[in-house]
């Protein structure tokens, strides 16, 4: 019982002493930044504390007044509305990029374009739902400069997010699904099909920044900073992303 | 994410016990002042402890944040009594988790106080037992049943807590990160096997909590 008592006393003595940040992640990049947090922590004596969900809540939290010191969205708009409300800190670092596929399961589904797997007309294609999610955003403007975005013809299928969206293809409720290529590989069975024009969107980009009420801002630039380095630029591309031209 | 922690399933634990135990004595306190006491507004009550089950557990879970966020007015007071901050801990995942079970327990306690003859406690009374006395040992063992079926239905919706949580307590591996939150976390970075086996731990757990629950009415069966 002492024993447990001083080993506990000991370990919060030495969590006092090290500084830690509270970086909000999106859920998508836990694998990743699993492995940058613990290569960053390697040489450095700060403890990153890592918690994960959806941008979009995420920014929510830091609006309705977490104390948070890193956000690192998937898709820009999130962070685009931080920095409208002025809570962010300084310009946000955009750390790799990704794309846009076609995921499908049906072996005779091989459309050359959008247009073809849009007009093939059974085709039931999974989106994520462009209100709740960056991926649905790029999805709809791909579709959008195809001239193919007609939600209410019944052919689209909104899913809450890009996971679920893949989901439906996988367990066959859809036949295709617009998702990000590191979604689509990330899954067995599921064919990749690369018909998604990257001109045809935003770019797709991930932003890491200094939220505005950190008391943490010096730590918190050195770790974004380190997320744009080459050590942790290495993990993302393992996991991927695209590192994004400069 | 690998391969699977066991922290996981301790904070999970802790948070549902925590909420639970929470929630408990004030299922029992407000039932008996809706069903004995019949207090003025039981409507008004009874709407305010509803209303989590209604709420989508986002909007619970934001409102937390709004209460519980240094700026909010129990997060600036613990604040500046404790210095300590609740956002992001497990103390804030237990009492998102507390808020949104509350109401499947103290209905459950409600109707179970409801069933009580009240002339054994008359009775009682009339013997001269003072009104917590009535409470303890005439009341609550004959509501024994329905009691614990409401905190078995407080405890299991605790376990599976997830919209609020989220929110107010964050996603932390190793802090506040509970089977549901892993589960979310694990879908997202298309790890399904790990979600999969997470699923599983969570099936467990709710077959474990059942039999505890079975055992503890056989066994008030037998004594009683």
């Amino acid at each position: 019982m002492t024993v447990l008592l001083s080993a506990s006393l000991a370990a919060c003595s030495v969590r006092s002493e090290r500084s830690e940040i509270l970086v909000l992640a999106a859920a998508s990049l836990a694998d990743a930044m699993e492995e940058v947090e613990r290569a960053f922590e390697q040489d450095s004596d700060v403890d990153v504390v890592l918690s994960y969900g959806g941008s979009q809540s995420l920014a929510w939290q830091i609006v309705g007044g977490a104390r948070a010191d890193v956000f690192i969205s998937a898709g820009g708009s999130p962070m685009d509305e931080l920095r409208a409300e002025g809570l962010i800190a300084g310009e946000p670092a955009e750390l790799f990029g990704n794309a846009l596929v076609v995921a499908t399961r049906s072996p005779d589904l091989s459309p050359q374009s959008l247009a073809e797997l849009v007009k093939l007309g059974r085709a039931r294609v999974a989106v994520a739902d462009p209100e709740l999610a960056p991926a649905g955003r790029y999805a709809r403007q791909a579709l959008e400069s195809a001239g193919l975005w007609q939600p209410s013809d019944g052919s689209l299928v909104f899913a809450p997010d890009v996971r679920a969206a893949l989901a439906y293809v996988q367990s066959g409720n859809a036949d295709a699904a617009i998702v990000y290529r590191t979604d689509a590989a990330a899954v067995e069975a599921v064919r990749t099909l690369n018909i998604v024009p990257a001109d045809s969107h935003d770019r797709i980009a991930y932003p890491a920044a200094v939220v505005g009420r950190s008391s943490n801002q010096a730590l918190a630039a050195r770790f974004v900073e380190y997320l744009q380095g080459p050590e942790a630029q290495a993990i993302f591309r393992r996991h991927g992303f695209q590192s994004l031209e400069r | 994410m690998g391969e699977l922690d066991l922290t996981v399933i301790w904070v999970t634990l802790r948070v549902a016990a925590a909420a639970t135990a929470v929630n408990f004595p004030l299922a029992l306190g407000l039932a008996w002042l809706m069903v004995r006491k019949r207090i003025r507004g039981r409507f008004v009550v009874d709407l305010l402890v509803s209303l989590p089950l209604a709420l989508p557990p986002v909007a619970v879970g934001y409102f937390l944040l709004l209460l519980l966020g240094r700026d909010g007015p129990v997060g600036a007071a613990v604040h500046g009594l404790l210095g300590l901050d609740l956002v992001f801990t497990w103390v804030a995942a237990a009492l998102a988790a507390a808020v949104v079970s509350f109401p499947l327990m103290a209905r459950a306690v409600m109707v179970a106080m409801e069933g009580v003859d009240e002339r054994l406690e008359a009775s009682a009374r009339s013997l001269g037992a003072g009104p917590i006395r009535v409470f303890f040992t005439i009341t609550v063992p004959l509501a024994y049943t329905g009691i614990l079926a409401g905190v078995l239905l407080g405890f299991v919706r605790a376990l599976g807590e997830f919209g609020a949580t989220i929110i107010v307590a964050g996603n932390i591996p190793g802090r506040t990160q509970t089977l549901p939150l892993a589960i979310f976390t694990e879908v997202q970075s298309g790890d399904s096997g790990a979600a999969v086996r997470l699923v599983g731990v969570s099936i467990a757990l709710a077959v474990v909590t059942l039999a505890a629950h079975n055992w503890l009415l056989d066994r008030s069966g037998r004594g009683g």
